[in-house]
Parts: structure tokens; C-alpha cells; sequence
């Protein structure tokens, strides 16, 4: 059961939008797919929605066929039974709260009472008690968002659909909307597809997150594993990894490597590089996996896995500190402290030191 | 598509023929293929007829877009007094028919016996005023096209987004760079789309020419179809090959200025009810308003004036201004002679129903048209849109003449029949009902019609609940506009009227042929008086989709 994607391609007067995905979708899991605008993650979304008809390939949900591009099936998106949370939320404006809820009952020809007595409940769900005549267009944001939710929900859809569901929401509301979203999936267990460009989304929703870039699928995995083991460069600037930098392999087994940076020459000692033969490397470091401490007046080199440097920019974010500190040619790292009564301030010279395992070395994306 | 090809490119084609064969066309006449149509038509005459088309429409173009224009700025950017006052003076030309417009003025300025020149020669001014020449047609023109530039500037100029006018002056403009560098190059595209949509339209003019040229043998290029198609026997192969190059020129027209819209997007902002900068005018504040004043007595006082005289009095004969105003010259006898008329009553009946049956039939078509080329992916669908703007660049008195030649002679019953007139203004109102009704589909976000299909509504019921629904006032405008323009329309009528199918405007048409001046002036009167109150119940949804 749950989803099954196959071999899914879409592309739109020559511009190839979806070039060959496979996706699975376990029941009751929530699937992200995250990437950056252009990506093709809406598009594949909206080829299980049936809202596009994909070229070529093969979509099964919950066993049944919905498309598929060799016998010519495409079950039109009225009868495929699924639910989708719109990026404008596609709150009807000339209905009430409960006549949006209450539509696709309607459509399904589902009696009156019983109608009643599910919108009831799922706007209790949502938080939406009471507000059943309440127009639309005069709810606020955060409730048009709930009533998409619900309206989605009372059909109890074989598939949730989200298509960035908070991107239009201010940043307090959307951390609340993120918990509440991750609860309610937990709870009802619906089997949910959604796409977000915001990792921090994807991370804290999902069960499987799958990476996409140019159509394709870069990585997928459950979403620690991803956060700390990042197929690729590309994969892990994605993940929050900010600094990336080019370098060779100079020597390396099993247990670690030394790194030469391209840009400059420098050496440092990192984690092991990966195997087979790929022609470029990175090495990607998350800004919290640097720390940093203030360096004596003179002292131009510190002592073990370390580099000098110069802060050039410090920005306080209430639980962290965010620096950014110039080390060399063409080398500027991000840093993210815990330590926000250290009293590093602009143009502190101070020393960065990585623990080895913290410097990964990735293949580089073309 | 069907349905378009019958309504607009079967008369266009019907006319292509017309124009190389030597009888009319399905007459059932011998005929033989000829260029001489398009050798023989390039006497003096035509010439002539060129030229004052060309001087009729840049001369009214320019005037039209200078009142407008300013008009526009001013109650779009500027604290003059009485803003209410400048937006119903820059729509209120839409209340005269254009065929009364001319009327009025022939009433007023048109040799010893119009009404401004009896005032003048009463003044003791030797100066006197002529509308029966080119420069009156452009005049007219000028004066009456206003509404176009007028809604297209201002709607320009209200979706600037006020905070580029103000960055431009946090960057150090003063007001003249701002208007100059950031405020007209946003409204330059409005500026030129409406000018030459006034070219294409004036270009194919056909009352205004007619009424104030016709009686000084003036002819501008749909006169001189019109004369050609008169004569007996009349020279159809001619007509048509002056039909092709009218055509031709209008087409070009609208080529050009689909060129210097496309790819220029200069829509800024959408949805939001922006409250654009105030300019204070100072001292220009009140000489701003007397000009709009000026405008509004110039372009409805005067007229109206002119019909209220002609229509009540009792003779034409008119020895000097005190008779003007000379009581005993009154009477309503022309007026009650208009009222109890039964022609005009089955005319104005005619008209109803043309209007109303053109409102209903062609509303829907419009709407299933709109749709789409708007909300599917059929193929042949861009076809679609390109023929439904084609009329823009057929002149209504070629429409006219291709319908008649295509229904008088298919033995269908809808020839004689107002079936007919109402087949013409659904194909000549097309690009008008098409925008006006994708102005309100494109409004209506794509995820609304997909939410209730992924909720499981079907095509059809989707759009019976959602889409349609949300967009009733947008449909009831396009009616509206549709209903009135079928109210005012006169060329296509011209050639596809019987005695049993004459509307209101051809019952003043005629009259005017006839001199019945007391009763055209009456007549007009009341014309103008329906058209007022079917504008006033529409005014609410007309304003963005004339």
C-alpha cells in the first residue's frame, strides 16, 4: 500500500520539469520533497494529484493505478480521492467556513447529517470550532490554512497532498502551524506527500525527506540520517551545511583523510573521502560544528585542527550567535555559537577549530 | 471555433471574394475572377477618401488623448476639486450615442442655421463656426473618444505602486524627474494602446463622417463603401476592394499596436487598493477644474441644448438669438408626435431585443470562449484568441456588408429576421466580450477551480460551483457593456435592416436622410435618455470594463 512513483517524467514545451523520479510513500508516512524553486518537486506532486498528466511512467496509490503512461491510464484528480493543501490555499471566497469544509462531501453525495456531523468534527480537529458561517474571506491566514487542512481532511483522502503549505505565513504562525501539522499527521496517520523549499520544514516533518534538484532526485532517507550523512555537496548546502569548501584529497583510509583546500592550500585534517572515483571534492561543515574562541595578540597559528581568523560580521539570534570570520583568501566561514556571553565582537581576531569527523568530505554535484 | 468562423471569418472571407470577382458575390449572377476592382478603385475619390481618413483619425486621436489624459492624471494624481465630477466627465462621452453626437452638432454648428453661429452673428463676431468639414469630423471624433484613453491611462496610472514614485524622489528626483523618468514610461504602454486603438476606431468611423460630411459630399474610406454599395446598380466589386484596403489600414493599426503591448508587462502590483500620492495642483487647482468643466458643457451641455432646441420647437426657422429663447416658439408637438409613433415603439422594441438577445447569447459564448482559452490546454486555443480579437480590425460596415452577402442568400430563414442583426453585433462585439469577461476569469485563481476538482467535483460542476459563482458580477458587467453597445449600434445595421427589423438608431438614421431635423432631434433625445439610464443601472460594474 501507500504510494508508489515509478520512472515519472513531465516536461513542459521542451523544458524537462521531472526527468525519470521513483518515489515510495509508506502508509501513514509523510513524505517531503525539498528543493529549490524549479526543481520539479510541485510538478511531481501535482502529477499524483492528477492535476498534471505526466509524458511517461507510473503512479499507484494505495494499489490502485492512477497513471500509467504505457496502457494510457489516467484516473481524472475528481476521482482519485485525494486531499491537497494549496500554497494559496484556495479558500473559496463566496462560501462559508462550513460550505468549504462541507464540498467534497457534497461531491461525494455523502448525507446531510452526516455531513454536519463530519465538518463538525474535523473544524474541532483544526481548531476551528464554531466558526462554521463565518465567511471566508474574512478569516485571516492562519485560519484560511486551517480551513484548507480541514477541508481536506473530511474526505479522509487515501493521500494528503501539501504544496507549501506555510510559505505564506509570518514566521511565528508557521513554527505553530509546523508543530500542530507534525501532530496531527502522527495522529491520524495519513499517508502525505509534501513539498517545501525550507529544510528546517523538512526536517521537523518528515519520516522520509527526498532531496531534488534539475528534475531529478539527489538523495533521499530519513531526514537524521540525511541531516548527518549528505550524499553530496549540493545535498548538504541544502541541509543548512554553509560552508563548502574545494579541495583535494591529499592522504586518507578508513578512519580519515587530509585535505589540501584548492582556493589556498590549506591543510586540515577531515573525515574520510568517499569512495569511487569522484573527479571533484568538497568539504562541507555545519556552522554549529565550528567553535571558536578568542586568539592572543601575535598568535597567527593555533595549535591542532585550527584556523586564525578575523570576525567581519556578528549577529546576535537570541539563542545563538551567528559569525562570520575571514581566514585566508577566498575563505570566509559561518559560525554559529552557543557561547553568546563570549564577547567576540567585530573584528576579534580568533581561532576556528573542527573536529576532524565534523569536516565531511563529499563528492562534488556537476 | 465553429462558431467564431461563421460570426467572423466567414463574411471577412465572403468580402475577399467579393472584392475579385466582377458581380456580387452568390447573387446568382455570371461571374468571373478580375483584379479590376483593385485597379479601378484608385480614382481621385479614393484618394481623397484616404487622406481625410487619415486626417479625421490622427486629428481626433491627438485631441481625444490630450482631454483624456488629462483627465486621467488629474483625478488619478492630483487633489482637484470634485473628483467624482472629472471621472463621470471622462466616461460620461458613453452616455451619447456617437450617431446623436453628430446630429448635435450638425444642430449646432453647421452653416448660417446652427445654433452657436446665430449666437455668434448676434454678438456681432464675424467669426463663424463649421462642423460640416474634416476638422469638424475630427472635432467630434475628438471629443466623443474620450473614455478610451480616459480608463486606459487612469487604470495605468492607479496601479503604479506609489512607493516607486517616492523612492524616485528618496533617490533625489524632483516631481518633474519623477513623472518624467518613473511615472509616464509605467503609463507609456496604456498611453500607446489607447491611441491607437482611437486610430483603429476612428479610422472605420461611420456616423460621424456621414452626418456632418455627407451633406459636402466629404467622404473618409466608410463613406465611400457606403456610397459605392448606394449607388444603382451598386458597385459591389468596388465596395469590396475599398473594404480590403480599409481593412488592410485598420489591420496594420491593430498589428502595430499589439507589437508595442506584447512583452511589455508593466503591471506592478495587483489586488491591493493602493492609495496612490496626492499632487497638490495650488494655484492650478481651480483653472484644473474650469477646464473640466469646460469639457463637460462643451461635450454634453451643448448638445444636449442643441436637441432640447431642435426637438421643441415649433418651426425650424431660427431669425436670430432672441428666438432662442423666445417661448412662443415652443411646442411639443414634435415630441408628442415621436411618443405616439408606433414605429418608433417597434423599434425601440427591435432594439431591446437585438441588445438583450446579443447581452445573453454572446455573453455565454464569450464565457465558454474565455474559459477556454484560459483555463485549459486544448489545442488551438491560442486560434482561439487571435479570432476572437480579428474584429478589432474588421471595419463593422465590412462585417455588415459579408453578413448580408452570406445570409441573404442561404436559404435559412434568418435573413428579413432581427436573427440576423443580432449575428452581426455578436461578431463585431466579440474582442469587447471576450476581455471583458477573461478580465474577471483570470482573476479567479487557477487553485480555487483545482481545489474543488482534487475535492472530487468534476470539470463541470467545478466551474457550475466555484467559478462561475465568483464571477457573476464580472459576467453581469460584460452584459451590461454588451446590452448598451447593441443599444448604440448603427453601421452593421445599415446594410442588414428590413422594415420590420429597423432598430432605434436606423429610425434616426433614416430620419435624418429624410430632414425630419424636429423629429431626429427628438427621437435622439429620447435615445440618449434610455442610454443614460441603461449606463446609471450599469455604472456599478462598467468602470474597468469599457
Amino acid at each position: 500500500m501507500g504510494i508508489q512513483v515509478r520512472q515519472l517524467r513531465k516536461s513542459f514545451g521542451g523544458t524537462v520539469a521531472v526527468n525519470g523520479i521513483d518515489l515510495d510513500i509508506n502508509d501513514g508516512e509523510m513524505l517531503v520533497l525539498l528543493g529549490p524553486s524549479g526543481c520539479g518537486k510541485t510538478t511531481s506532486m501535482r502529477c499524483i494529484a492528477g492535476l498534471e498528466a505526466p509524458d511517461s511512467g507510473h503512479i499507484t496509490i494505495n494499489g490502485r493505478t492512477v497513471f500509467d503512461g504505457q496502457s494510457g491510464t489516467n484516473v481524472p484528480v475528481n476521482k482519485r480521492h485525494v486531499g491537497m493543501v494549496f500554497q494559496s490555499y484556495a479558500i473559496w471566497p463566496h462560501l462559508t467556513v462550513f460550505e468549504n469544509v462541507s464540498f467534497p462531501l457534497d461531491m461525494e453525495g455523502v448525507a446531510p447529517a452526516e455531513i454536519t456531523r463530519r465538518v463538525g468534527e474535523v473544524l474541532e480537529l483544526v481548531g476551528l470550532a464554531g466558526m462554521d458561517h463565518r465567511g471566508a474571506s474574512y478569516l485571516s491566514g492562519g485560519q484560511m490554512q486551517r480551513v484548507a487542512l480541514a477541508r481536506s481532511l473530511v474526505m479522509r483522502p487515501d493521500v494528503l497532498l501539501f504544496d507549501e503549505p506555510l510559505s505564506n505565513l509570518d514566521a511565528r504562525l508557521r513554527d505553530h502551524l509546523r508543530v500542530q501539522l507534525r501532530e496531527l499527521q502522527t495522529q491520524l496517520k495519513i499517508t502525505s506527500v509534501y513539498v517545501t523549499h525550507d529544510q528546517r520544514e523538512a526536517l521537523a516533518l518528515a519520516d522520509q525527506i527526498v532531496v531534488m534538484q534539475a528534475g531529478r532526485v539527489l538523495q533521499k532517507g530519513d531526514p537524521i540520517e540525511l541531516y548527518n550523512h549528505p550524499a553530496t555537496n549540493t545535498v548538504a548546502e541544502f541541509l543548512g551545511y554553509t560552508n563548502v569548501f574545494e579541495v583535494d584529497v591529499v592522504s586518507g583510509d578508513a578512519a580519515g583523510s587530509e585535505v589540501s583546500f584548492k582556493a589556498n592550500g590549506r591543510r586540515l585534517q577531515a573525515g574520510p573521502a568517499p569512495g569511487g572515483n569522484a573527479n571533484s571534492l568538497c568539504v562541507c561543515v555545519r556552522p554549529d560544528h565550528v567553535s571558536l574562541r578568542a586568539l592572543a595578540a601575535g598568535d597567527d597559528a593555533p595549535v591542532g585542527n585550527a584556523i586564525a581568523g578575523e570576525v567581519i560580521l556578528a549577529s546576535f539570534l537570541g539563542s545563538h550567535m551567528q559569525y562570520r570570520v575571514r581566514t585566508g583568501e577566498r575563505e570566509i566561514w559561518e559560525v554559529l555559537s552557543a557561547d553568546v556571553a563570549a564577547g567576540t565582537r567585530l573584528g576579534s581576531r580568533v581561532a576556528l577549530s573542527i573536529e576532524p569527523r565534523h569536516l565531511q568530505v563529499l563528492a562534488k554535484d556537476a | 471555433m465553429a462558431v467564431l468562423g461563421i460570426l467572423i471569418v466567414l463574411p471577412f472571407l465572403t468580402l475577399v471574394y467579393a472584392s475579385f470577382i466582377t458581380a456580387a458575390p452568390f447573387s446568382g449572377n455570371e461571374t468571373a475572377w478580375t483584379w479590376q476592382n483593385y485597379t479601378g478603385i484608385w480614382n481621385e475619390q479614393m484618394l481623397e477618401a484616404v487622406t481625410n481618413t487619415l486626417i479625421v483619425s490622427f486629428g481626433g486621436t491627438t485631441m481625444a488623448m490630450g482631454i483624456g489624459g488629462l483627465l486621467a492624471w488629474l483625478a488619478a494624481r492630483t487633489d482637484v476639486p470634485g473628483k467624482a465630477l472629472v471621472h463621470l466627465a471622462g466616461l460620461m462621452p458613453l452616455f451619447l450615442s456617437l450617431i446623436v453626437a453628430a446630429l448635435a452638432w450638425s444642430l449646432l454648428g453647421s452653416g448660417r442655421s446652427g445654433y452657436l453661429n446665430i449666437i455668434l452673428a448676434s454678438l456681432g463676431f464675424s467669426f463663424r463656426i463649421d462642423m460640416q468639414t474634416v476638422a469638424g469630423i475630427a472635432f467630434v471624433h475628438g471629443l466623443y473618444y474620450v473614455p478610451f484613453p480616459f480608463l486606459y491611462i487612469y487604470s495605468a496610472l492607479t496601479l503604479i505602486h506609489p512607493d516607486m514614485e517616492e523612492a524616485a524622489g528618496i533617490h533625489g528626483a524632483n516631481l518633474a524627474r519623477t513623472l518624467g523618468r518613473i511615472t509616464f514610461p509605467l503609463v507609456r504602454p496604456a498611453v500607446a494602446g489607447s491611441g491607437l486603438l482611437l486610430l483603429v476606431l476612428m479610422a472605420e468611423e461611420f456616423p460621424v463622417p456621414q452626418i456632418l460630411g455627407g451633406p459636402r459630399g466629404i467622404e473618409t474610406l466608410s463613406i465611400h463603401i457606403f456610397n459605392l454599395m448606394r449607388q444603382v446598380p451598386a458597385a459591389t466589386g468596388h465596395a469590396s476592394a475599398v473594404c480590403i484596403v480599409l481593412t488592410a489600414l485598420v489591420g496594420a493599426l491593430v498589428v502595430v499596436q499589439r507589437r508595442m503591448l506584447a512583452g511589455r508587462d508593466y503591471r506592478t502590483v495587483t489586488g491591493k487598493g493602493l492609495q496612490a500620492r496626492v499632487l497638490p495642483l495650488g494655484i492650478w487647482r481651480w483653472p484644473a477644474f474650469c477646464f473640466v468643466l469646460l469639457y463637460i458643457f462643451v461635450a454634453m451641455g451643448l448638445p444636449l441644448l442643441a436637441l432640447l432646441q431642435g426637438a421643441f420647437r415649433s418651426t425650424l426657422f431660427i431669425p436670430d438669438i432672441a428666438s432662442l429663447v423666445d417661448p412662443s416658439q415652443f411646442s411639443t408637438k414634435h415630441m408628442r408626435a415621436i411618443l405616439t409613433d408606433a414605429t418608433v415603439y417597434k423599434s425601440l422594441a427591435n432594439s431591446l431585443i437585438a441588445a438583450g438577445a446579443t447581452a445573453l447569447v454572446g455573453g455565454l459564448l464569450y464565457f465558454v470562449l474565455s474559459y477556454v482559452v484560459h483555463r485549459t490546454d486544448l489545442p488551438g486555443r491560442k486560434t482561439l484568441e487571435f479570432l476572437a480579437n480579428l474584429p478589432l480590425a474588421l471595419p463593422a460596415l465590412v462585417m455588415g456588408l459579408g453578413i448580408l452577402w452570406i445570409w441573404a442568400n442561404i436559404p435559412l430563414p434568418v435573413y428579413g429576421t432581427l436573427a440576423v442583426l443580432v449575428i452581426a453585433y455578436m461578431g463585431r462585439f466579440t474582442p469587447q466580450g471576450f476581455r471583458a469577461i477573461s478580465a474577471s476569469i483570470v482573476q479567479i485563481h487557477d487553485d480555487l477551480e483545482q481545489a474543488a476538482m482534487v475535492a472530487g467535483a468534476t470539470r463541470f460542476r467545478a466551474v457550475k460551483r466555484i467559478v462561475w459563482p465568483l464571477m457573476r458580477s464580472g459576467v453581469a458587467a460584460a452584459f451590461i457593456v454588451l446590452f448598451v453597445l447593441g443599444m448604440r449600434e448603427l453601421t452593421a445595421s445599415l446594410f442588414l435592416f428590413t422594415t420590420d427589423t429597423r432598430v432605434l438608431s436606423i429610425v434616426i438614421y433614416e430620419q435624418y436622410e429624410n430632414g425630419g431635423w424636429s423629429a431626429v432631434a427628438s427621437l435622439s433625445l429620447v435615445y440618449t435618455l434610455i442610454l443614460i439610464a441603461l449606463t446609471v443601472a450599469g455604472r456599478r460594474w462598467m468602470r474597468a470594463n469599457v
